[in-house]
């Protein structure tokens, strides 16, 4: 293949939003479509299925293959793309009759509730009804085609990348509307009858062949800006419109007159009659051969029942083995981190535990849950502690608290701070050998988990961020715990040990401070607990007695925990930018403030008083307002918690930036930290793959778009809490409205950060190195 | 049924945005020495966001595309520019991440390749503008001993603002918010109707009929 062909061949771009919003799409109208198939397969046979895919890979290929690169010089592959974005893709996409596919494939509480409302709500129906008649989609679709293809239009098209997309979001959304009389698209109902769709078809096809026409019998080029361009492949500017005319009238006038004859013929058929199946406007379901699965018999899907996944995941050598991986991470990252070179971008201690851990651990706490925890490789010390028999006291019953998890947390935020760990491999070699030897000592002198229950500042982070966690460890079936004597999920038995932070599984709510151990899953004889898929934050708006923990409501220092941690991914980001970073030289520079004085202030305003002024002023505010009668220390508490989606999205938002701006630093620093360390050498590092694969731009929507729902969440989460203070909806919204204005207050906090240069700190780009 | 109409405009409201194409505009196309060189740019270039520049080298004669040329950018400051914020005269910085990476002196002649934008026939590459004013793009490209350069003038303007660019993202909140306060009212209203059907029903007239 010639290098030209290759060159073009090869010039695909597929946004990864689309890319995901499209993966999201299939997924949904797969789960549905699967159901549907097996009740009512006459009326979704696989053919839809197809036909969906097939539709949606013509859209893909329209606005991600080179005739997207190519659109700006080839009137031609303009033209093929816009025929795509019209003639093929809609009609495609509607003969999957996508419409209940996708409901049946939502989860049902968000159909039933969310969208439920909006489906019987008349003004909708209405002007969906108005939308769909024949005459609006066609002329819809006859003023989009005519307009865009206006030479000034499109020029201007071509000009502005935002009106490119608009104009192609015209095109395909009036092609969808216009083919929805065409393909009728089950279960809707024809407005008109069927012998006027070919004449509606054929007045469509009269429109396009005179548009076609212009275009390829023009003695002059149309559109200015294909005139600037360079020319390829030998074509001119003339041939190339030419060429473009004749795409659009010939393929086009086909994909008219195919369906119109069909129809005609079928309209004709003298067996028309007995195959419509909306004539009586009732949908006509035909039962399946296969006996219908009953849809309400779904369960949550389990992750330990998935096929090697739940297997590893239940086998003790499993989580040692994750847990041995990460302990010649830690091996390695301290080693690098003494004796390697002291730059932290390139040194093992300032990549892994900063860039990679960080990002990874809050990426795998918001698609699946605490599996740090899981793999953490403190807890191998407890073993050999054990094993010296040390252990057997009981945790004092003054600390049985999270205050000193908090205190510690605290100091670490402010450590990290003044002492800049990120760049300071040697110190952050230390804090990990700190932390081995803390969990060694603590967890070798007591019993069960304390050090993880009530000392370790990583897993309270872990703890409370899985509360917006997908999957938490449940029982199966609650009955089969109700008739349990045993119950050796908390007590253990001969050869697994139960649950070391003391949580009984039939009483657990929540993902609060479980740490994925699974010990349960393993000594639990009626195999009755699993990893189950569970609505993120639901946790947060309930409030039963939780084994070990009590209601979080008369939980202040969960509250305190939640609320810190919320306002220090705030704070830890916003020291980062350089307003703020400024802000806060500025004192130091004029000398009259000494540095340590000056950051602990710092901290203990952002972490401590600010959060108490602000959440409990609009906590009690909201409650004088409203005249709801729950005790204040109960609201606190709860809309505290309520904070949670924000502050996890906020520390999401952050950790992704340093994660995927140095996603590709892993070997580079581990080439140079086995080389200096004399381990190994692996040649010299080329820091030039640092550079990432998207945009800024890119980056910084993922951003916000985390922002967003984290707020989305927290607000729906304050919501429901008010509803269930407050009887009526009015005092429920005054109860909400002064700690909401604190949410978006820190919301806008968060786009404000995001949107700030950001130096990376610590961190080697690609920029500094060439 | 009707609905679904509605449902795919309001689907097709929320599509991801679409990718966008390279090249841009034209800003220069000249034939010098043995080349026809085009450079491509945005309509309008900000200053502290990455702009995407490109380059075409085709043969003067046969217009088929060079692809084994080595192009280099050269970037001439203004001499009278107005400065953003930090990295203001610092010259422009190259590479994909630059938001924020204010503190590196950069390089002011870029080494431009193929295979980083979409279009891989055009020699590519990202460069963050520190300052407004009229820069100068000279493009040098040079093929075994052929060399040629071509010069053009390269307004660069302080950006609208980046809340702009952002309100899709920006616009969840306020849309999420109406579409809930709706969805409540809509079930408010269902129940009531609910309630007042089954009074109604319940009531001793009714009920002896």
């Amino acid at each position: 293949m010639s290098p030209t062909a290759q060159a073009v061949l090869t010039s695909w771009s597929l946004d990864p939003k689309l890319a995901f919003g499209l993966i999201i799409l299939v997924l949904v109208y797969l789960r549905g479509w699967r159901v549907l198939h097996r009740v009512i397969s006459v009326r979704f046979p696989v053919w839809r299925l197809v036909a969906f895919l097939g539709g949606l890979a013509a859209l893909c290929i329209a606005i991600a293959s080179p005739l997207d690169a190519f659109s700006g010089l080839l009137l031609s592959a303009h033209m093929v793309q816009h025929f795509l974005l019209m003639f093929v893709a809609p009609p495609l996409i509607l003969l999957g009759a996508p419409l209940l596919p996708l409901l049946r494939g939502l989860p049902r509480g968000f159909v039933h509730d969310g969208l439920g409302p909006f489906l019987t709500w008349s003004v909708l129906r209405r002007s969906g009804n108005a939308l769909t008649h024949p005459a609006v989609c066609g002329l819809a679709m006859v003023v989009s085609l005519c307009g865009w293809h206006l030479p000034a239009a499109f020029d201007l098209a071509l000009r502005s990348p935002g009106l490119h997309k608009l104009e192609h979001a015209c095109f395909f959304g009036t092609s969808l509307l216009f083919w929805w009389p065409v393909v009728r698209p089950f279960p809707s109902r024809p407005h008109w009858p069927l012998w006027a769709i070919p004449l509606y078809l054929l007045a469509a096809d009269v429109v396009n062949t005179v548009l076609c026409a212009i275009l390829t019998f023009s003695d002059r080029p149309l559109y200015s800006a294909y005139e600037t361009v360079p020319r390829l492949f030998g074509t001119t500017v003339l041939s190339d419109q030419v060429a473009a005319g004749v795409i659009m009238w010939i393929p086009g006038s086909v994909i008219f007159l195919v369906p119109a004859t069909i129809l005609a013929i079928q309209y004709l058929s003298p067996a028309r009659a007995l195959l419509s199946p909306v004539r009586s406007g009732i949908p006509l379901v035909v039962p399946s051969r296969r006996p219908a699965v009953p849809l309400a018999a779904s369960r949550r899907f389990d992750l330990l029942t998935a096929p090697i996944l739940g297997r590893f995941f239940r086998a003790r050598l499993g989580r040692r083995a994750m847990q041995a991986v990460l302990l010649l991470t830690a091996l390695g990252v301290i080693a690098d981190g003494l004796f390697g070179s002291q730059v932290s971008g390139t040194n093992l201690a300032g990549v892994f535990p900063w860039i990679y851990w960080r990002g990874l651990t809050v990426v795998v706490l918001l698609v699946a849950g605490n599996f740090f925890c899981m793999a953490c490789p403190f807890m191998l010390p407890r073993e050999l502690g054990r094993r010296l028999g040390l252990g057997g006291r009981a945790w004092p019953r003054a600390l049985r608290s999270k205050w000193l998890a908090i205190a510690l947390l605290a100091l670490f935020f402010w450590a990290y701070e003044t002492f800049d760990l990120w760049n300071r491999p040697a110190l952050t070699a230390w804090l990990i050998i700190g932390y081995f030897f803390a969990a060694f000592v603590l967890d070798a002198f007591f019993r069960g988990a304390s050090f993880c229950k009530y000392v370790c500042p990583i897993g309270q982070f872990q703890f409370v961020s899985s509360l917006v966690s997908p999957l938490e460890v449940k029982a199966r079936e609650p009955a089969v715990c109700a008739n349990c004597k045993t119950h050796d999920c908390l007590r253990g038995n001969d050869q697994n040990r139960g649950c070391e932070t003391d949580l009984y599984i039939p009483r657990k709510a929540g993902n609060l401070d479980c740490t994925f151990c699974l010990d349960c899953v393993r000594a639990c004889p009626h195999d009755n607990i699993g990893l189950l898929v569970t609505t993120p934050g639901a946790d947060l708006i309930r409030d039963p007695v939780r084994s070990s923990l009590g209601r979080l409501s008369r939980r202040v220092d969960i509250a305190a925990l939640a609320l810190m941690l919320v306002f220090a991914a705030f704070a830890g980001a916003a020291a980062m930018v350089d307003p703020v970073a400024e802000w806060k030289n500025q004192p130091l520079q004029w000398g009259a403030i000494p540095a340590l004085p000056f950051t602990i202030f710092f901290f203990f305003t952002a972490l401590l008083l600010l959060p108490v002024i602000v959440i409990g002023g609009t906590t009690l505010l909201g409650r004088v307002a409203s005249r709801v009668t729950t005790p204040a220390r109960e609201l606190l508490c709860r809309f505290s918690l309520a904070l949670v989606p924000l502050g996890t999205a906020m520390w999401a938002g952050h950790f992704l930036f340093h994660l995927l701006t140095s996603y590709g630093a892993a070997w580079p620093a581990l080439e140079q930290g086995a080389d200096h360390l004399s381990i190994y050498s692996l040649g010299d590092s080329n820091w030039i793959i640092l550079s990432p694969g998207f945009s800024a731009t890119t980056l910084l929507g993922l951003q916000i778009l985390l922002l967003d729902a984290g707020l989305l969440l927290s607000l729906y989460v304050g919501w429901r809490i008010a509803r269930r203070c407050a009887l009526h909806a009015r005092p429920a919204l005054a109860l909400l409205a002064p700690w909401a204005g604190a949410a978006l207050a820190l919301y806008a906090t968060g786009i404000w950060i995001f949107l700030q240069p950001m130096p990376m700190r610590g961190m080697v780009m690609t920029a500094m190195l060439r | 049924m009707k609905r679904l109409g509605l449902f795919f405009l309001v689907a097709v409201a929320f599509v991801p945005r679409l990718a966008q194409a390279d090249g841009g505009i034209v800003r220069a196309r000249e034939t010098r020495g043995p080349f026809l060189i085009t450079i491509f740019t945005p309509s309008e270039v900000f200053t502290a966001a990455p702009v995407e520049i490109g380059v075409m080298v085709q043969d003067r004669e046969t217009k088929q595309v060079v692809l084994d040329a080595l192009v280099k950018l050269n970037l001439i400051q203004p001499n009278e520019s107005k400065k953003q914020g930090e990295i203001g005269g610092r010259g422009p910085m190259t590479g994909h991440t630059m938001r924020g990476d204010s503190k590196t002196h950069q390089p002011s002649i870029i080494l431009v390749t193929r295979g980083q934008g979409t279009n891989k026939l055009l020699y590519n590459t990202n460069v963050v503008f520190p300052a407004t004013g009229d820069w100068s793009l000279r493009v040098s490209v040079r093929r075994h001993h052929d060399e040629a350069t071509v010069n053009c003038a390269l307004p660069v303007v302080i950006p609208t603002g980046r809340l702009v660019d952002l309100w899709p993202y920006l616009a969840v909140i306020p849309v999420a918010i109406a579409l809930f306060a709706i969805n409540q009212w809509l079930r408010r209203r269902s129940a009531n109707t609910i309630a007042i059907q089954s009074a109604q029903m319940s009531s001793p007239a009714i009920a002896t009929l």
